[in-house]
């Protein structure tokens, strides 16, 4: 998924002539600092405070698109968090990761099971989930939505999600229109899903929003589907759609009435909740400060200011999301076996700590791995050079002069350029001239930029990786697999004993177990040092005191089903 | 001056082809790939980047595809936005009328403030008001728009709010509002709350512009010899002013007013983007960054027309403030 902060060049160009008028604006009006602000509740840090749940009424959303209208709110079509947000609160899938813990928890299939070899499993639907209209949520329901997924005519830019599932290239390719691998029994309530190849973490992929049911009567009649998200989509999830979308200015949402009560057993306690579809980030925030909403992103750079003013927030919780360099791994000078110690001197020079500090006013965490610490499964060090914590510039040293090569030609650090990535690059360039090693900008279009570190054509690159849903595998096969090679993997890292540790977990049916071969493989990773992680990212919401339990999962989506307002 | 009109729409075909050739010329030449706008940073497997691009038509070359858009075109369909699926009409109708509103407003602002201030200043030159219009004009135009619009947001959003001041002093920051209008133009059910700040933001540096030039061409017309031929028939300042100087002074102001227009239809897009109010600026904006081509052709396409009226309009509207400017056949005698 693109991350937040990617688009729009020249509105950022604005955002900082912005920033200077809000310096000049804070420092007229200093003086009124002590009795203004209602927004501000005594104390600080409190994230709950004791207070009588109280339901009803209206939340103004200001942060989930703060950066502009979606392209797509369909649970088949989407493919941005902001776009999906709306869909995890109006669909409920097969299976759910708790917001809180992490760990996978049962949703409209009340249970599940493999076979031995971890390729085919059955979900077992749950009686008493309705559609908004009243009709049940029957397994057919699940194997039409997933078809329609697949279907060319669709053109999905998520059906890659279906890939793992029995016949689904053959649906895409426009040969079948059923998926050969799913039985759905509405009678007895299951559906039996065969896949390509061993997948132990296939119930938690079916969490994704791309697995949501469609009611088929509804959709059926569709003579365009990809038109269903211009009316009102009936779902089955705690909040029902008031109205149709209105382009960039609102989605509203209003409370499920009949909501079967999901992971937590209650319905919604918000009456309504209203996203406010804002063209500027800065802008969407001024509107939080003048209280025309009770939640707001904070925009680039304001992070500090906005801790200060704001004590409900969540930009210290991260989430599953890294933010790293990685090498190319068929480069002459940087990659191979060979040049090792180079790699592992220049991940030990980097700063990581200074990047967050300068460039993320402390707003994000330093990486000392690749995966975050939200996700189960998580063991900290698995690596002391790639996951070093802070630079080492005396072992750095050591490593370059065991490596006996000369840095010739300036290293490239490429990166997609007005993106605000130039203050890292920035730093990372200072930091290896401390070792010795000359480096330069290569800054380069962003609508380019990645298919060229695609084919290989970056030598030490920047990159950013959001979790889809909360597996391990997730951030390491797309990523490291040699299968990938060609798409996400960027290194272009084709290492056969990780290939091995990968496909091994990947039949394993006990998490454990196959937690603990992805924590290997990983490990090999760091330690080739493919990829230096640099930060993990965090939440950037602030919200005014009258928001009670606000809670953000570790994939950047809102509990709004969770939120109750103090009048 | 009928055939004046037609020679000058007899333009507007071949400025419609220019505008759609150079277009498509432009997004072939220029870098990039609109199916991986779609995915973000992520890779985009095969089946999923065919199936994207048949349903475009992005697998067939350049001149099959620009042929396929003429024959879209004859039909008025402008095809569908590749980033979010939808009618490309139905965005430049939405937008359109969102720009157009505001770009009104912006203009009758500017038209009023603008000119009143210019003919005063000229009238009363070197008094106090004529003083404090030169540095106030000055200081507008050295500001940029999006400067001032976030100061007002500032002014009347966050400051009214956060001080406890009364309702009526804050005023809505984002949006459009309600969007509820009456014969087009004129807003109900509290909708000018969310017009003012977007309108006042926009029509500032043309405003500033209005009154500055205004003001000199006024002050030259008040030393031509009919002004004082109109003093010496014993007409009062006022007559003079208003019916024989505004009229000779308008037309270089009518000139810029009327570009101006276009102008503000078109480009607003800081005080869109700002005011978050939905026109075509930022549509345009937004589609050239995702390389949404349907949508960038069919926005451009309309403002081309719109543009070509404007002028037109503006070229005739001389003939009313100057009895010597005949059209067509009629000058020609």
């Amino acid at each position: 998924m693109p991350t937040r902060g990617d688009r729009h060049v020249l509105v950022r160009l604005v955002a900082l002539f912005l920033s200077l008028a809000v310096v000049a604006t804070a420092c007229a009006t200093n003086g009124d600092e002590g009795d203004a602000g209602p927004t501000q509740p005594g104390g600080s840090g409190g994230q709950e405070r004791a207070g009588e749940l109280v339901e009803g009424g209206t939340l103004v959303d200001l942060q989930n698109f703060a950066q502009g209208n979606p392209d797509h709110i369909d649970p088949g079509l989407s493919s941005t968090i902001q776009g999906s947000q709306p869909g995890q609160l109006l669909f409920d899938g097969l299976t759910e990761t708790d917001y809180v813990t992490g760990e996978l928890e049962p949703m409209v299939a009340e249970s599940w099971e493999s076979n031995e070899a971890g390729d085919e499993w059955t979900f077992r639907l749950r009686q008493g989930v309705n559609w908004h209209n009243g009709e049940p949520v029957v397994p057919s329901d699940f194997k039409f939505a997933w078809e329609r997924v697949a279907n060319p005519q669709f053109a999905s830019e998520v059906a890659y999600h279906l890939d793992p599932i029995l016949g689904s290239d053959a649906v895409a390719a426009g040969e079948a229109t059923e998926l050969d691998g799913v039985v759905a029994d509405d009678e007895a309530m299951t559906l039996t899903v065969r896949l390509e190849y061993p997948y132990s973490i296939f119930p938690a992929t079916v969490s994704h929003l791309v697995f949501s049911p469609v009611p088929r009567s509804e959709v059926e009649a569709l003579a365009d589907q990809s038109q269903w998200e211009r009316g009102v989509m009936t779902g089955n999830g705690p909040f029902k759609m008031a109205e149709p979308w209105v382009d960039d200015q609102y989605i509203k949402l209003e409370r499920n009435g009949d909501y079967w009560g999901g992971l937590e057993g209650h319905n919604a306690y918000l009456d309504a909740l209203e996203f406010r579809i804002s063209a500027d980030v800065d802008s969407a925030y001024q509107a939080f400060e003048a209280g025309q909403g009770q939640t707001g992103y904070i925009p680039p750079g304001r992070t500090e200011e906005a801790l200060v003013k704001y004590p409900q927030h969540n930009a210290t919780e991260e989430t599953l999301g890294t933010y790293y360099f990685a090498f190319n791994m068929n480069d002459p000078v940087v990659g191979g076996d060979e040049n090792l110690p180079l790699r592992q001197a220049m991940a030990l020079a980097i700063d990581k700590q200074a990047i967050v500090d300068t460039v993320y006013s402390g707003g994000r965490q330093v990486a000392t791995g690749h995966t975050p610490p939200a996700l189960p499964g998580y063991e900290e060090g698995l690596s002391d050079i790639a996951g070093a914590g802070a630079p080492d510039v005396e072992r750095a040293r050591g490593l370059l002069e065991e490596w006996g090569g000369q840095v010739t030609e300036p290293i490239r650090l490429n990166f997609n350029a007005g993106a605000g990535h130039e203050p890292v690059v920035q730093i990372i360039q200072a930091n290896l001239e401390e070792i010795g090693i000359p480096s330069t900008l290569d800054g380069r279009d962003s609508t380019t930029y990645f298919s060229q570190m695609r084919a290989g054509e970056g030598q030490f690159f920047r990159a950013g990786w959001i979790w889809d849903y909360v597996a391990y595998d997730n951030g390491l096969y797309p990523l490291f697999h040699s299968e990938s090679i060609g798409g996400d993997n960027l290194a272009q890292y084709d290492n056969p004993e990780y290939d091995e540790l990968i496909d091994t977990a990947r039949s394993t049916t006990e998490e454990a177990e196959a937690n603990a071969l992805y924590r290997q493989a990983e490990t090999l990773v760091l330690e080739d040092v493919a990829v230096v992680p640099l930060n993990w990212y965090t939440g950037q919401i602030v919200y005014d005191e009258s928001v009670n339990n606000f809670i953000q999962s570790p994939l950047q989506f809102v509990a709004y089903d969770q939120i109750w307002l103090e009048p | 001056m009928g055939s004046y009109i037609l020679r000058r729409l007899a333009l507007v075909p071949l400025l419609v082809w220019g505008a759609v050739t150079v277009l498509f010329v432009v997004f072939f030449v220029m870098p990039g790939d609109p199916v991986q706008q779609l995915v973000g940073e992520r890779a985009v497997p095969e089946t999923v980047r065919a199936n994207i691009e048949a349903r475009y038509g992005l697998d067939r070359p350049v001149w099959v595809q620009y042929g396929r858009y003429w024959r879209q075109l004859a039909t008025g369909d402008l095809g569908e936005s590749y980033q979010n699926r939808r009618e490309v009409s139905s965005i430049v109708a939405d937008t359109g009328a969102a720009s157009l509103r505001l770009a009104t407003w912006a203009v009758l602002i500017e038209v009023v403030v603008g000119i009143t201030t210019g003919v005063v200043s000229a009238v009363r030159r070197y008094s106090f008001v004529d003083a404090l219009t030169t540095v106030s004009t000055t200081m507008l135009v050295a500001v940029p728009v999006f400067v001032l619009g976030y100061l007002f947001q500032y002014a009347f959003g966050v400051f009214t709010f956060q001080n406890d001041l009364p309702e009526w002093l804050r005023f809505p920051v984002q949006g459009i509002g309600p969007d509820s209008w009456t014969l087009f133009f004129l807003p109900t059910n509290g909708q000018w709350r969310y017009l003012v700040l977007p309108a006042f933001a926009l029509a500032s540096v043309s405003t500033a512009l209005v009154a500055r030039m205004m003001r000199s061409t006024m002050l030259e017309v008040l030393r031509a010899d009919y002004m004082r031929t109109a003093m010496a028939k014993g007409l009062s300042e006022r007559q003079v002013v208003l019916r024989h100087g505004l009229r000779n002074a308008m037309i270089p102001v009518v000139t810029l007013i009327g570009l101006d227009l276009g102008i503000l239809i078109g480009s607003a897009v800081l005080t869109e983007t700002v005011f978050n109010w939905p026109g075509m600026g930022t549509a345009i904006f937004a589609a050239i960054l995702t390389q949404d081509a349907p949508v960038v052709l069919g926005l451009v396409l309309v403002l081309v027309v719109a543009y070509i009226f404007i002028n037109l309009l503006v070229d005739l509207s001389y003939g009313l403030f100057d009895p010597r400017i005949r059209y067509g056949d009629e000058g020609a005698r």
